[in-house]
Protein backbone atom coordinates (compact mmCIF):
# COMPACT_ATOMS: atom_id res chain seq x y z
CA UNK A 1 0.00 0.00 0.00
CA UNK A 2 1.47 3.33 -1.14
CA UNK A 3 2.45 6.20 1.83
CA UNK A 4 -0.70 8.48 1.70
CA UNK A 5 1.00 12.29 1.30
CA UNK A 6 0.30 14.01 4.67
CA UNK A 7 -1.11 17.24 4.90
CA UNK A 8 2.02 19.52 5.95
CA UNK A 9 3.88 18.22 2.79
CA UNK A 10 0.69 19.10 0.83
CA UNK A 11 0.87 22.46 2.00
CA UNK A 12 4.59 22.73 1.48
CA UNK A 13 6.28 25.05 -0.72
CA UNK A 14 7.44 22.06 -2.74
CA UNK A 15 4.06 21.29 -3.73
CA UNK A 16 3.46 24.72 -4.34
CA UNK A 17 6.38 24.79 -6.54
CA UNK A 18 5.17 21.74 -8.58
CA UNK A 19 1.60 23.21 -8.94
CA UNK A 20 2.29 26.36 -10.46
CA UNK A 21 5.08 24.98 -12.93
CA UNK A 22 2.06 22.28 -13.82
CA UNK A 23 -0.98 25.44 -14.47
CA UNK A 24 2.12 27.23 -16.13
CA UNK A 25 2.00 24.10 -18.69
CA UNK A 26 -1.40 23.69 -18.84
CA UNK A 27 -1.97 27.59 -19.74
CA UNK A 28 0.44 27.17 -22.53
CA UNK A 29 -0.73 23.89 -23.99
CA UNK A 30 -4.57 26.00 -23.78
CA UNK A 31 -2.58 28.42 -26.01
CA UNK A 32 -1.47 25.93 -28.31
CA UNK A 33 -5.00 24.75 -29.07
CA UNK A 34 -6.05 27.78 -29.68
CA UNK A 35 -3.73 28.51 -31.77
CA UNK A 36 -3.64 25.33 -33.74
CA UNK A 37 -7.85 25.43 -33.93
CA UNK A 38 -6.97 29.29 -35.05
CA UNK A 39 -4.61 28.01 -37.68
CA UNK A 40 -7.41 25.08 -38.94
CA UNK A 41 -9.89 27.48 -39.28
CA UNK A 42 -7.49 29.75 -41.70
CA UNK A 43 -6.92 26.48 -43.50
CA UNK A 44 -3.39 26.14 -42.88
CA UNK A 45 -4.43 22.33 -41.73
CA UNK A 46 -6.40 21.62 -44.58
CA UNK A 47 -9.29 23.33 -46.74
CA UNK A 48 -10.13 26.98 -45.80
CA UNK A 49 -9.73 30.23 -46.63
CA UNK A 50 -6.10 30.86 -46.67
CA UNK A 51 -5.62 27.23 -48.60
CA UNK A 52 -7.87 27.95 -51.38
CA UNK A 53 -5.10 28.86 -54.29
CA UNK A 54 -5.37 29.49 -58.24
CA UNK A 55 -3.06 28.69 -60.82
CA UNK A 56 -3.20 30.38 -64.15
CA UNK A 57 -5.24 33.46 -64.63
CA UNK A 58 -8.89 33.95 -65.57
CA UNK A 59 -7.70 36.60 -67.81
CA UNK A 60 -5.46 34.08 -69.72
CA UNK A 61 -9.26 32.06 -70.41
CA UNK A 62 -7.72 28.95 -68.29
CA UNK A 63 -7.15 28.51 -64.11
CA UNK A 64 -7.37 26.24 -61.72
CA UNK A 65 -8.32 26.59 -58.33
CA UNK A 66 -7.58 23.84 -55.98
CA UNK A 67 -7.02 24.11 -51.99
CA UNK A 68 -2.52 24.25 -51.24
CA UNK A 69 -3.10 21.95 -47.82
CA UNK A 70 -5.62 19.24 -48.10
CA UNK A 71 -5.39 15.40 -46.00
CA UNK A 72 -4.07 11.96 -46.73
CA UNK A 73 -7.22 10.16 -47.57
CA UNK A 74 -9.81 12.79 -47.56
CA UNK A 75 -11.70 13.44 -50.15
CA UNK A 76 -10.24 16.84 -52.13
CA UNK A 77 -11.19 18.69 -55.21
CA UNK A 78 -9.85 20.78 -58.05
CA UNK A 79 -11.71 22.66 -60.60
CA UNK A 80 -10.29 23.62 -64.02
CA UNK A 81 -12.06 26.23 -65.46
CA UNK A 82 -11.92 27.84 -69.10
CA UNK A 83 -13.29 30.54 -70.38
CA UNK A 84 -14.59 30.24 -73.96
CA UNK A 85 -14.50 32.93 -76.57
CA UNK A 86 -15.94 30.10 -79.00
CA UNK A 87 -13.52 29.54 -81.68
CA UNK A 88 -12.28 26.45 -79.59
CA UNK A 89 -14.66 24.43 -81.35
CA UNK A 90 -16.47 21.77 -79.23
CA UNK A 91 -13.87 19.64 -77.35
CA UNK A 92 -12.23 20.65 -74.15
CA UNK A 93 -9.21 18.33 -73.78
CA UNK A 94 -7.62 18.73 -69.93
CA UNK A 95 -4.18 17.01 -69.56
CA UNK A 96 -3.16 15.97 -66.55
CA UNK A 97 0.48 14.78 -65.55
CA UNK A 98 0.92 11.14 -64.48
CA UNK A 99 3.00 11.50 -61.75
CA UNK A 100 0.38 13.25 -59.82
CA UNK A 101 -2.69 10.89 -61.20
CA UNK A 102 -0.48 8.26 -59.94
CA UNK A 103 -0.43 9.27 -55.80
CA UNK A 104 -4.00 9.73 -55.65
CA UNK A 105 -7.15 7.65 -56.50
CA UNK A 106 -9.69 9.72 -58.30
CA UNK A 107 -13.12 9.42 -57.11
CA UNK A 108 -15.43 11.28 -59.69
CA UNK A 109 -14.87 13.61 -62.49
CA UNK A 110 -17.85 15.75 -63.26
CA UNK A 111 -18.53 16.00 -65.82
CA UNK A 112 -17.34 12.54 -66.65
CA UNK A 113 -15.21 12.94 -69.76
CA UNK A 114 -16.42 11.79 -73.04
CA UNK A 115 -12.97 9.84 -73.54
CA UNK A 116 -9.79 9.09 -71.80
CA UNK A 117 -6.39 8.78 -73.93
CA UNK A 118 -3.42 7.52 -72.02
CA UNK A 119 0.42 8.35 -72.65
CA UNK A 120 3.42 7.95 -71.12
CA UNK A 121 3.50 11.25 -69.82
CA UNK A 122 -0.08 12.38 -69.11
CA UNK A 123 -3.20 11.31 -69.15
CA UNK A 124 -5.64 13.43 -71.58
CA UNK A 125 -9.33 13.98 -70.55
CA UNK A 126 -11.90 14.90 -73.45
CA UNK A 127 -15.11 16.53 -72.83
CA UNK A 128 -17.99 17.65 -75.52
CA UNK A 129 -19.06 21.16 -75.19
CA UNK A 130 -21.05 23.48 -76.82
CA UNK A 131 -19.86 25.66 -78.92
CA UNK A 132 -21.32 28.67 -77.79
CA UNK A 133 -18.74 31.02 -75.71
CA UNK A 134 -18.67 30.95 -71.61
CA UNK A 135 -16.93 29.95 -69.02
CA UNK A 136 -16.59 26.05 -68.94
CA UNK A 137 -15.81 23.90 -65.63
CA UNK A 138 -14.79 20.38 -64.97
CA UNK A 139 -14.54 19.21 -61.36
CA UNK A 140 -11.82 16.37 -60.18
CA UNK A 141 -12.88 14.44 -56.64
CA UNK A 142 -10.44 12.58 -55.33
CA UNK A 143 -8.60 11.19 -52.21
CA UNK A 144 -4.60 11.53 -52.00
CA UNK A 145 -3.21 8.00 -51.22
CA UNK A 146 0.31 9.38 -49.84
CA UNK A 147 1.26 12.21 -47.66
CA UNK A 148 3.82 14.89 -48.58
CA UNK A 149 4.18 17.63 -51.40
CA UNK A 150 2.47 17.15 -54.38
CA UNK A 151 3.40 18.73 -57.76
CA UNK A 152 0.97 18.52 -60.85
CA UNK A 153 0.56 19.94 -64.44
CA UNK A 154 -2.87 20.63 -65.82
CA UNK A 155 -3.57 21.96 -69.04
CA UNK A 156 -6.20 22.68 -71.22
CA UNK A 157 -6.29 21.97 -75.15
CA UNK A 158 -3.33 24.40 -76.40
CA UNK A 159 -3.22 26.28 -73.57
CA UNK A 160 0.12 26.32 -71.45
CA UNK A 161 0.31 23.84 -68.50
CA UNK A 162 -0.13 25.32 -65.20
CA UNK A 163 0.87 23.92 -61.73
CA UNK A 164 -0.67 23.19 -58.83
CA UNK A 165 1.09 22.29 -55.88
CA UNK A 166 -0.35 20.66 -53.09
CA UNK A 167 0.93 19.77 -49.49
CA UNK A 168 -0.87 16.64 -48.15
CA UNK A 169 -0.99 16.11 -44.06
CA UNK A 170 -1.08 12.72 -42.90
CA UNK B 1 -11.71 24.72 -41.38
CA UNK B 2 -14.40 22.32 -41.86
CA UNK B 3 -13.04 20.04 -38.80
CA UNK B 4 -13.39 22.56 -36.58
CA UNK B 5 -16.73 23.91 -37.21
CA UNK B 6 -18.47 20.32 -37.38
CA UNK B 7 -16.76 19.82 -34.03
CA UNK B 8 -18.01 22.85 -32.30
CA UNK B 9 -21.56 22.67 -33.48
CA UNK B 10 -21.52 18.76 -32.26
CA UNK B 11 -19.97 20.09 -28.82
CA UNK B 12 -22.91 22.64 -28.80
CA UNK B 13 -25.60 20.64 -30.08
CA UNK B 14 -24.60 17.51 -27.35
CA UNK B 15 -24.41 20.33 -24.52
CA UNK B 16 -27.57 21.99 -25.26
CA UNK B 17 -29.47 18.40 -25.30
CA UNK B 18 -28.14 17.16 -22.71
CA UNK B 19 -29.06 20.07 -20.52
CA UNK B 20 -32.67 20.18 -21.82
CA UNK B 21 -32.41 16.18 -21.30
CA UNK B 22 -32.38 16.96 -17.32
CA UNK B 23 -29.58 16.50 -14.97
CA UNK B 24 -31.08 13.31 -13.65
CA UNK B 25 -29.97 11.51 -17.29
CA UNK B 26 -26.69 10.95 -16.81
CA UNK B 27 -26.76 9.88 -12.77
CA UNK B 28 -29.81 7.10 -13.53
CA UNK B 29 -27.46 5.47 -16.57
CA UNK B 30 -29.18 2.16 -16.90
CA UNK B 31 -27.72 -0.39 -19.28
CA UNK B 32 -30.23 1.08 -21.80
CA UNK B 33 -29.11 4.50 -21.06
CA UNK B 34 -25.76 3.45 -22.19
CA UNK B 35 -26.22 1.72 -25.27
CA UNK B 36 -27.98 5.23 -26.23
CA UNK B 37 -24.44 6.90 -25.54
CA UNK B 38 -23.01 4.43 -27.73
CA UNK B 39 -25.49 4.73 -30.20
CA UNK B 40 -25.37 8.32 -29.94
CA UNK B 41 -21.71 8.53 -30.22
CA UNK B 42 -21.78 6.30 -33.20
CA UNK B 43 -23.85 8.88 -34.67
CA UNK B 44 -21.96 12.22 -34.17
CA UNK B 45 -18.97 10.53 -35.15
CA UNK B 46 -20.30 10.24 -38.73
CA UNK B 47 -21.44 13.38 -38.64
CA UNK B 48 -18.14 14.66 -37.12
CA UNK B 49 -15.73 13.12 -39.72
CA UNK B 50 -17.45 13.41 -42.72
CA UNK B 51 -15.49 10.65 -45.34
CA UNK B 52 -12.32 12.81 -43.59
CA UNK B 53 -9.90 10.14 -42.23
CA UNK B 54 -7.19 11.71 -42.21
CA UNK B 55 -4.60 11.77 -38.57
CA UNK B 56 -5.11 15.87 -39.18
CA UNK B 57 -8.80 15.62 -38.85
CA UNK B 58 -8.95 12.88 -35.77
CA UNK B 59 -6.51 15.92 -33.83
CA UNK B 60 -8.42 18.38 -35.10
CA UNK B 61 -11.44 17.06 -33.72
CA UNK B 62 -10.08 16.08 -30.12
CA UNK B 63 -8.51 19.39 -30.08
CA UNK B 64 -11.93 20.88 -30.66
CA UNK B 65 -14.11 19.12 -28.73
CA UNK B 66 -11.14 19.88 -25.67
CA UNK B 67 -10.61 23.28 -26.29
CA UNK B 68 -14.39 24.00 -26.41
CA UNK B 69 -14.54 22.14 -22.81
CA UNK B 70 -11.82 24.42 -21.39
CA UNK B 71 -13.25 27.37 -23.24
CA UNK B 72 -16.72 26.77 -21.24
CA UNK B 73 -14.90 26.41 -18.07
CA UNK B 74 -13.34 29.63 -18.46
CA UNK B 75 -16.39 31.24 -19.26
CA UNK B 76 -18.08 29.44 -16.53
CA UNK B 77 -15.63 30.36 -13.97
CA UNK B 78 -16.24 34.27 -15.19
CA UNK B 79 -19.94 34.47 -15.86
CA UNK B 80 -21.47 32.53 -13.05
CA UNK B 81 -24.84 33.44 -14.33
CA UNK B 82 -24.33 31.50 -17.40
CA UNK B 83 -22.94 28.75 -15.29
CA UNK B 84 -25.93 28.70 -13.68
CA UNK B 85 -28.03 28.19 -17.04
CA UNK B 86 -25.43 25.55 -18.27
CA UNK B 87 -25.01 23.55 -15.10
CA UNK B 88 -27.82 24.42 -13.15
CA UNK B 89 -28.36 25.28 -9.71
CA UNK B 90 -28.80 22.22 -6.45
CA UNK B 91 -32.50 21.59 -5.40
CA UNK B 92 -33.54 21.02 -1.60
CA UNK B 93 -35.72 17.70 -2.13
CA UNK B 94 -35.81 16.78 1.10
CA UNK B 95 -36.18 19.80 3.70
CA UNK B 96 -36.23 19.75 7.84
CA UNK B 97 -36.94 15.81 7.28
CA UNK B 98 -40.19 16.71 4.42
CA UNK B 99 -40.45 15.76 1.12
CA UNK B 100 -40.44 18.68 -0.71
CA UNK B 101 -42.97 16.66 -3.85
CA UNK B 102 -43.07 19.43 -6.13
CA UNK B 103 -39.24 20.04 -6.87
CA UNK B 104 -38.94 16.04 -6.26
CA UNK B 105 -41.45 15.85 -9.63
CA UNK B 106 -39.40 18.36 -11.26
CA UNK B 107 -35.93 16.28 -11.13
CA UNK B 108 -38.18 13.41 -11.54
CA UNK B 109 -36.72 12.29 -8.10
CA UNK B 110 -38.65 9.95 -5.89
CA UNK B 111 -38.67 8.44 -1.92
CA UNK B 112 -37.24 5.52 -3.32
CA UNK B 113 -34.41 7.35 -4.94
CA UNK B 114 -33.34 9.71 -1.88
CA UNK B 115 -33.60 6.08 0.75
CA UNK B 116 -31.20 4.32 -1.80
CA UNK B 117 -28.74 7.50 -1.39
CA UNK B 118 -29.14 7.96 2.24
CA UNK B 119 -28.52 4.53 2.75
CA UNK B 120 -25.67 3.93 0.33
CA UNK B 121 -24.03 7.28 1.78
CA UNK B 122 -24.75 7.26 5.82
CA UNK B 123 -26.38 4.04 6.19
CA UNK B 124 -29.41 5.95 7.06
CA UNK B 125 -33.16 3.64 6.78
CA UNK B 126 -35.91 6.31 7.69
CA UNK B 127 -37.10 9.50 5.57
CA UNK B 128 -37.01 10.96 9.50
CA UNK B 129 -33.55 10.65 9.99
CA UNK B 130 -32.90 12.79 7.01
CA UNK B 131 -32.49 16.81 7.65
CA UNK B 132 -31.74 17.63 4.20
CA UNK B 133 -31.74 16.22 0.49
CA UNK B 134 -30.03 18.08 -2.10
CA UNK B 135 -29.88 17.17 -5.50
CA UNK B 136 -26.88 18.37 -6.81
CA UNK B 137 -25.53 19.88 -9.98
CA UNK B 138 -24.13 16.57 -11.57
CA UNK B 139 -27.69 15.01 -11.14
CA UNK B 140 -26.32 12.95 -7.44
CA UNK B 141 -28.19 13.00 -4.65
CA UNK B 142 -26.50 14.71 -1.40
CA UNK B 143 -27.24 13.54 2.19
CA UNK B 144 -27.76 15.49 4.88
CA UNK B 145 -28.55 13.43 7.98
CA UNK B 146 -29.89 15.00 11.97
CA UNK B 147 -27.39 15.49 14.19
CA UNK B 148 -27.47 12.61 16.75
Amino acid sequence: MSKIPEIEWLQSEEAMRHRRMSWKIKRFSWGMIALTLAAALLGLLGPGPLSHSQAGESSNGYWVEFDRVIRYQAPADIKVYLQKQGEEGKAIAVRVSRDFIEKLEIQQIDPAPANVVLSPEEITYHFETKEEPGEYMVRFTFQPEEWGNFRGNFAMNEHAPVEVKQWVLP
Amino acid sequence: MESVLRGVIVYFFLLLLFRLAGKRTLSEATGFDLILILIISETIQQAMVNGDHSLTNGFLLIMTLVGSNIFLSLIKQRFPAIEKWLEGIPLVVVNKGEMVRESMNKVRVDEADILDAARSSHGLERMDQIKYAIVERNGSISIVPFEK
